[in-house]
């Protein structure tokens, strides 16, 4: 029996061999979608490490506004100054920001600094404006605040300056020295993310942590069409029937046909990790970083391939048709991917679609890529998905074992 | 006898629906043995229950006076199939086919080698074994199908509809190859809708109706015995549905092609007289006429009825 075992594989390899369209659809597929998302959802996973705004200052006052300011309004960090034209106006720095020239602008009023030195005895609101802010409709609120909280300390450190040491003597020291004006609203907070495991490097999640697992898990369950779609013709050729003639038992066919396929899906997850790695970085994304334990990939890889495996040979053992092959194992796939967090990243999902996610067993598979990829756990985090998904696999085999025997 | 079936029955699905009903056949060693029935008589059921691919309901399946299911392991190593469908790699080299189903088979070494070239050469297809099968015509496609259950040397090979969709040399050189196999000692067990083919090949045929094995014995015999004699009028132009409607109605007057009227007489000459007239007419260009005993079509036919069959309870 090894013997017709090792033929059977060993043919299966040949004719992926020779379809090799079919088989480079199933490598540049996930390819395509690991850089085209990578490159597209770069903005969206880097956000809150590396912000890049765009913003613009009107100076309307009669007096040119103090060096020390202007330093420091360049100097807010993520936010880019634009630089106006001299004859510019409130309408034409209006039409700039829906134009999408810069997203913020501060408006300086012609009485800035008798407005930013004034005082009242009344409610602090009363107070009138120091300077006016102009925003994109699409600027978040909490840009807003960062920005709004980075301009109140530059202008309270000028309010000050003004307030105190413009009425001391012309030639006495200031009451409050520059040194100390500089550091007013400089507070430095540490901030430090926290991971499961703590002897490991902090890692960020980015773009391409969360689309090659996203990729790669829908190229593995992506082998249901053409596998399905070879089993079926072979059944409509009498190939199977002529096996079965020739005393090969449906088991020893179906695993003719797992071990080939699942040596597929252990190529994909090579090629789709290198493509993280080296190509990524070269069109601009981030790089991807290894998982810590590769004894948790080598698993979590096995069981994402053998649950892909089995859902694909139970396809094969229920459908009649080769477009029903099609069909149903490319529907199924998509339905697996919105529903898993392949398509739309499960964190940005809803609750209740985050809940949702867990009857899918792509979810599973790439829940567990994710224990390695981001959160870079050990192997024994990734135990509960490979439990998941090999049963999975094992309950579709058997089904798939149970038809095929039936029909065989 | 090489092969006996004794009141084999199967019945599929529920309520049961009979497919095969009380079959007795015998297939002697060394025969050329043809199973002939119409679309749905049940000749595919019985192949497989005879190959062991489906299990009968009930009654007996012996080879060599044994039951099938006590030895269906030894029956298979040294039975070749050749199905209906190409059941052959398309994608793989006629080589690789043949490898494969080798390796499938368990040969090995000098066997292996010994019984791929046997195959290859019986179906002549030496200057082919490095295309894809894919790239093979019809008739390529059919001997590669044939080379495939040769591939054990059986001595039992069954052929279902091994010429349908060749051309006439392909369909000569397998006919052929199948005397050639049978001279060989190899038993053949042969199904085909082409009842000249069976005629010229085989010397033992079964019909099957219904589930039902109508008639079996050696084919002289059942010609002899079962089937009548019969006046054959050829035209060269497609006219005979046009001359039936002109002629005087004879009993046993049928249309056996555009091409061919046949009436079922003892005494030809009195019918050739009463349509003399007709036939001298010059668009009426007889090819031939001929007299003799009546083919085994018309024997099929009229055993079977001349009914077209939808149903083909496989």
């Amino acid at each position: 029996m090894p013997g017709k075992f090792i033929a059977l594989v060993k043919k299966e390899f040949i004719v992926l061999a020779k379809d090799w369209h079919g088989l480079m659809v199933l490598f540049l597929m996930p390819a395509a979608f690991i850089l085209i998302m990578s490159m597209a959802m770069e903005n969206a996973f880097g956000e809150h490490k590396r912000l890049s705004i765009s913003y613009t200052l009107l100076n309307q006052s009669n007096t040119p506004l103090p060096a020390a300011l202007l330093e420091k309004l360049n100097t807010i960090p993520g936010f880019d100054r634009v630089p106006l034209p001299n004859d510019s106006t409130r309408e034409r720095v209006s039409r700039g920001i829906i134009e999408g020239d810069y997203q913020l602008a501060i408006i300086i009023p012609n009485d800035f600094r008798q407005r930013l030195i004034s005082t009242t005895q009344g409610a602090e609101t009363a107070l009138p404006p120091a300077a006016e802010l102009l925003l994109a409709p699409t600027v978040k609120p909490y840009i807003q605040q960062i920005f709004t909280a980075s301009l109140s300390a530059i202008l309270i450190r000028q309010k000050i300056d003004w307030m105190l040491n413009e009425r001391t003597a012309p030639n006495a020291a200031p009451i409050v020295p520059q040194s100390t004006l500089d550091q007013l609203g400089q507070l430095n907070l540490g901030a430090t993310y926290i991971y499961s495991e703590a002897d490991v490097a902090p890692s960020t999640p980015n773009a391409v942590q969360q689309n090659v697992p996203a990729w790669l898990v829908f190229a593995m369950f992506f082998v249901a069409i053409p596998l399905s779609t070879v089993f079926l013709i072979e059944k409509q050729q009498g190939t199977l029937l002529r096996l079965r003639v020739m005393n090969i038992e449906a088991p020893t066919i179906l695993l003719g046909k797992l071990v080939p396929y699942f040596c597929v899906n252990q190529i994909q997850m090579v090629v789709m990790i290198a493509i993280g790695i080296l190509i990524v970085p070269l069109l601009g994304g981030q790089n991807l970083s290894l998982p810590h334990s590769m004894l948790g990939l080598i698993l979590i890889s096995s069981a994402c391939s053998i649950a892909a495996i089995g859902f694909a040979l139970m396809v094969a053992t229920m459908v009649r048709t080769t477009m029903q092959a099609t069909t149903i194992g490319g529907v199924v796939n998509i339905i697996f991917g919105a529903l898993g967090g392949i398509m739309v990243p499960k964190f940005i999902m809803p609750e209740t679609m985050q809940t949702l996610t867990y009857i899918s067993p792509m979810s599973w598979g790439l829940e567990g890529f994710l224990d390695l990829f981001l959160r870079q756990s050990g192997w024994e985090a990734v135990l509960p998905e490979v439990l998941y998904l090999s049963t999975f696999g094992l309950f579709c085999t058997t089904i798939a074992a149970y038809r095929f025997n039936k029909a065989y | 006898m090489l092969y006996q079936t004794i009141d084999l029955c199967k019945e599929y699905g529920k309520p049961p629906l009979a497919v095969l009903n009380q079959v007795n056949l015998n297939i002697p060693k060394g025969s050329l043995f043809g199973l002939l029935g119409p679309n749905g008589a049940g000749k595919t059921t019985l192949l497989s229950i005879l190959t062991g691919i489906t299990p009968k309901t009930s009654g007996q399946v012996l080879v060599n006076g044994v039951e099938l299911e006590a030895c269906i392991e030894e029956v298979r190593a040294t039975t070749g199939v050749v199905p209906q469908d190409l059941a052959l790699y398309p994608m793989l080299t006629a080589q690789d086919n043949l490898n494969f189903f080798a390796d499938v088979l368990g040969l090995k070494g000098a066997k292996r080698t010994q019984n791929i070239d046997y195959a290859v050469t019986t179906t002549a297809l030496n200057h082919h074994l490095n295309k894809k099968a894919q790239d093979f015509s019809g008739g390529l496609k059919r001997r590669l199908n044939i080379a495939i259950g040769l591939l054990n040397q059986p001595a039992v090979l069954f052929l279902d509809e091994p010429t349908v969709g060749i051309d006439p040399q392909t369909r000569r050189f397998i006919l052929e190859s199948i005397k050639s196999l049978n001279r060989e000692g190899v038993t053949i067990i042969y199904t085909s809708h082409y009842m000249d083919e069976v005629q010229n090949l085989c010397n033992r045929v079964a019909i099957i109706d219904r589930g039902t094995i109508l008639i079996q014995d050696e084919i002289n015999q059942l010609l002899r015995h079962q089937g009548k004699n019969e006046l054959r009028i050829h035209f060269s132009a497609q006219n005979a549905e046009k001359l039936v409607r002109q002629l005087p109605a004879f009993p046993h007057l049928t249309v056996a092609d555009s091409h061919t009227l046949t009436v079922e007489t003892s005494n030809p000459f009195t019918v050739i007289q009463a349509i003399s007239e007709k036939l001298s007419a010059p668009e009426n260009e007889v090819e031939y006429i001929a007299y003799g005993q009546q083919s085994l079509e018309a024997l099929f036919l009229s055993l079977t009825g001349s009914d077209t069959r939808d149903n083909d309870a496989r």
